[in-house]
């Protein structure tokens, strides 16, 4: 028995550590970019670029599923943002409560006529929109088809080189749309750009906008500060510099226009179509031989509210850990596939060892050191060692995160922030992570069972749709029009 | 229990080892870590104090200098080694947002510091190097045009980017030909970028991108020159541009000619632009519908409906806005109220329009 502990534990702890040699390497990769990345910042003027005649006109397109409560102030946030050239499309996906009715009277809206750029399948459109006021704000109402489906019916109105994906709950930065669009100016082979998404809980938010930073009160927010950090600037920095970007929040992201209607828009067959979709472009791109940059920028932010509750939050993550398991099953000739270079080789091949796999074995590690202990075959101390291990590679990769932070763009500003995140660092590895670690097992049943639900209670509420997407050849050059043509029209 | 044979009993504990060990490194880590937040912290808090001291007590002296209620060197005694380079900051901030005289004070209170800029642009890191270029740019153009234009060729693309950048955005005409000899560095930006960074310079400018977009430069290069050409509206690149549509095979700059031509095209360019309409890429067949939009004649409404039918949206779209531009205003109402095929296209139009 002492062999089999010692074999079962020996690979727990060379899995252990292989994990947490990858998280310490992104974390020192994601340091040494950023510390750059700052002093890049200082040379760069924001509102030169705001005012840049070159600007890339740019769409904002806003899934909203009965969203009433919230519509009309984060539509009239969008519309204070700092940028020479943008439209916002709204699309109304069939919501039951009154958010189309609530939109037409904020906004005067009047029936339009528009015709579309590309030809991605949606849920049948009922009619377009203008608002009086504002002739950058469409709406577009159409039958509900889900957030991919309506992410598609936008994409097919927008005009602009650019589009942005976005949840109508998501409160963007003044300057988030400039520093986001920064990475298709300074390199014209980007197709894809994503920005970092932290909590808005506890915040004091006026106007649509976050006028000063605080830590929520509420301790399942408080974790999900400290998660966001790592996930955001621990790890997708990291990612980054090894040119392995396979994840775009869904929340905040932008994106060539021209390239996602070639490739079919975003999949309404999974709940993970944000990730679906950058998983798909890089193959794309690979597969044909096209240049192309992937990339994630730190300093854009969009601010979105967490789940304060246990049950909210578990059904988003098993919603997550659904959607990375789809996408990596959809895509699996990209594993470990030299063809698809660092995406394939390094990104795809970390997210199906450590992502998905590691859930399982973290779990295994858990019930089988608890069944050695309870069992008395193992000695505790041998079991605390173990536990104790775990524990300090969590705490140092939470630390590490709210380190970067500090380094770079110091949002917490109260001192007393800085002590509360760094217990929250040690604390989460008491309930939270095996909390987590249960709810992406959950959620890798759920992708086992082919479940596409986003979950009933969800404040988002899509629906999913089965209808395929059918590719719609556009070619990426088109999108050259827009310099002179369509930018002239508005 | 925990007694097996020799070999597992060795393997658990040096298992256990490595374990212990690795906690021990890790915990460590996390202390080192925590240590280095907290002292970031620290040192950021007092960073932020002394940089907003330095400020409350420049900006009123700054403010009463500008009204002319005290001389300048008031508020250079404020300023110690210790703060100078956060002086140049302010100043820079404050440059910014001013401008003739008030701008000029300004700029005046910044010159006996700007050589510690100088020597910055000899830094090992480029950030360094590019915020000296930023801060030279903004606050000593006309004394350091030399010393940025010579940035220009700096080893990092950032650097030499942003001496381009400044350069262009201060007007600084005389050194359109530095920016040009370097626009191939720049090749990954955007191009559309590009064009109104070198526009932004001022139509002085046009002679030399003109030269530019004739010679036998890389054809990327030259499509930004064209763009460029077309922001500034310079008719005498109209047959320049009409000549590189007769003979080139690369479809940006073909693109950009026809943009080009949209802007500062006549009735003399029309035979190249129509035989550019009936082109198989759409891109260029929806670019030359719409010049014709500006430059067409009557004739062309036919070519314009057409385009209108055509299946590529974007040819359809450019059709039916060229056919506003080029007076087929009434083409459109009739096809609204015939209820035509094209309809809907018409009658977007026409909203356009009326927005």
């Amino acid at each position: 028995m002492t062999t089999v502990i010692t074999v079962v534990s020996g690979v727990i702890l060379a899995y252990f550590l292989a994990l947490n040699f990858i998280y310490m390497t992104t974390s020192t990769l994601a340091f040494l970019h950023l510390k750059k990345y700052v002093g890049r910042l200082e040379s760069l003027h924001i509102s030169d670029l705001v005012n840049a005649a070159g600007g890339m006109p740019i769409t904002l397109v806003v899934p909203a599923f009965n969203e009433v409560t919230g519509i009309v102030e984060s539509v009239r946030s969008l519309l204070t943002l700092q940028y020479s050239d943008y439209e916002i499309i709204v699309v109304n996906d069939g919501s039951t409560d009154t958010t189309l009715d609530r939109l037409i009277q904020a906004f005067e809206l009047a029936r339009a006529e528009r015709i579309p750029s590309s030809s991605l399948s949606t849920a049948p459109v009922r009619a377009m929109y203008r608002a009086g006021r504002h002739p950058n704000l469409w709406v577009i109402d159409k039958e509900n088809g889900g957030k991919a489906d309506s992410l598609n019916a936008g994409l097919n109105h927008t005009r602009t080189p650019l589009f942005c994906a976005m949840d109508a709950d998501t409160l963007l930065e003044p300057e988030a749309l400039p520093r986001l669009v920064r990475p298709f100016l300074e390199d014209r082979t980007t197709i894809a750009a994503g920005g970092i998404v932290r909590i808005a809980n506890g915040c004091s938010v006026e106007g649509g906008i976050v006028r000063q930073v605080l830590l929520p009160a509420n301790m399942v927010a408080r974790f999900q500060v400290v998660e966001y950090l790592r996930a955001f600037l621990a790890t997708r920095v990291g990612w980054d510099v090894l040119r392995s970007t396979l994840i775009i929040s869904g929340a905040f992201g932008v994106f060539k226009r021209g390239i996602v209607a070639q490739v079919g828009g975003f999949a309404t067959d999974t709940v993970g179509e944000d990730m679906e979709l950058v998983v798909r472009l890089h193959r794309h791109c690979r597969e044909n031989q096209i240049k192309y940059r992937i990339t994630f920028v730190p300093d854009p932010v969009a601010w979105t509210e967490a789940p304060e509750d246990l049950k909210s939050l578990g059904r988003q993550r098993d919603r997550w850990q659904r959607g990375l398991v789809q996408t990596l099953w959809r895509h699996r000739r990209m594993f470990g596939n030299p063809r698809y270079g660092p995406p394939g080789l390094i990104g795809f091949t970390y997210y199906t060892i450590f992502e998905v796999v590691g859930p399982i074995i973290e779990a295994f590690g858990f019930t089988f050191f608890l069944w050695a202990l309870i069992t008395g075959i193992a000695p505790i101390s041998y079991v605390l060692a173990f536990f104790a291990l775990a524990v300090a590679a969590g705490v140092a990769l939470s630390v590490a995160a709210v380190a970067l932070e500090e380094l770079s763009f110091r949002r917490y500003t109260r001192p007393a922030d800085l002590g509360r995140m760094i217990v929250v660092a040690l604390i989460e590895n008491f309930g939270y992570r095996q909390l987590s670690t249960w709810w992406r097992i959950k959620g890798i049943v759920s992708a086992l069972r082919r479940d596409h639900t986003w979950g009933s209670l969800d404040r988002r509420g899509f629906t999913p749709s089965v209808e395929s997407t059918r590719p719609a050849v556009i070619d990426l050059n088109a999108d050259d029009l827009r310099t002179t043509t369509v930018s002239d029209q508005q | 229990m925990w007694t097996g044979g020799t070999s597992p009993a060795w393997a658990a504990s040096s298992l256990i080892d490595v374990v212990l060990w690795s906690t021990l490194a890790i915990v460590a880590v996390v202390f080192y870590l925590a240590g280095a937040a907290f002292a970031m912290r620290i040192r950021n808090v007092l960073r932020a104090r002394r940089y907003n001291s330095y400020e409350a007590s420049w900006e009123p002296v700054l403010l009463d200098v500008i009204d002319g209620s005290v001389a300048l060197s008031g508020l250079q005694a404020t300023v110690t080694s210790r703060s100078r380079r956060h002086f140049l900051k302010f100043l820079v901030r404050y440059a910014r947002l001013l401008s003739g005289g008030d701008r000029q004070i300004v700029v005046d209170l910044a010159e006996q510091h700007l050589p510690m800029m100088v020597g910055d642009l000899k830094a090992r890191n480029p950030e360094r190097r590019a915020f000296a270029v930023q801060t030279l740019a903004t606050l000593g153009m006309e004394k350091y045009g030399p010393a940025i234009a010579g940035a220009l060729d700096d080893a990092s693309a950032l650097v030499s980017m942003v001496a381009a950048r400044t350069l262009s955005a201060s007007r600084q005409p005389a050194y359109i030909d530095d920016v040009l000899f370097n626009l191939h560095r720049y090749a990954r930006w955007n191009s559309r970028f590009l064009s109104s960074m070198l526009a932004s310079m001022g139509s002085e400018v046009a002679p030399a991108l003109r030269s530019f977009l004739r010679s036998n430069r890389d054809p990327l290069d030259r499509a930004v020159a064209a763009d460029a050409l077309s922001l500034l509206t310079d008719p005498a690149a109209a047959d320049v541009a009409a000549g590189i549509l007769n003979g080139t095979p690369d479809r940006e700059l073909a693109a950009a000619s026809l943009r080009l031509l949209r802007t500062v095209g006549g009735p003399e360019h029309l035979p190249i632009v129509r035989s550019c309409a009936t082109s198989r890429d759409f891109v260029l067949r929806a670019l030359a519908l719409r010049v014709l939009g500006t430059v067409g004649e009557a004739a062309d409404l036919d070519l314009l409906e057409q385009g209108m039918a055509h299946p590529e949206p974007w040819v359809a779209i450019n059709s039916a806005q060229a056919m506003l531009e080029a007076g087929g205003a009434g083409r459109l109402e009739a096809m609204v109220a015939s209820g035509h095929p094209l309809a809907p296209l018409a009658r977007e139009a026409i909203m356009e329009r009326v927005g």
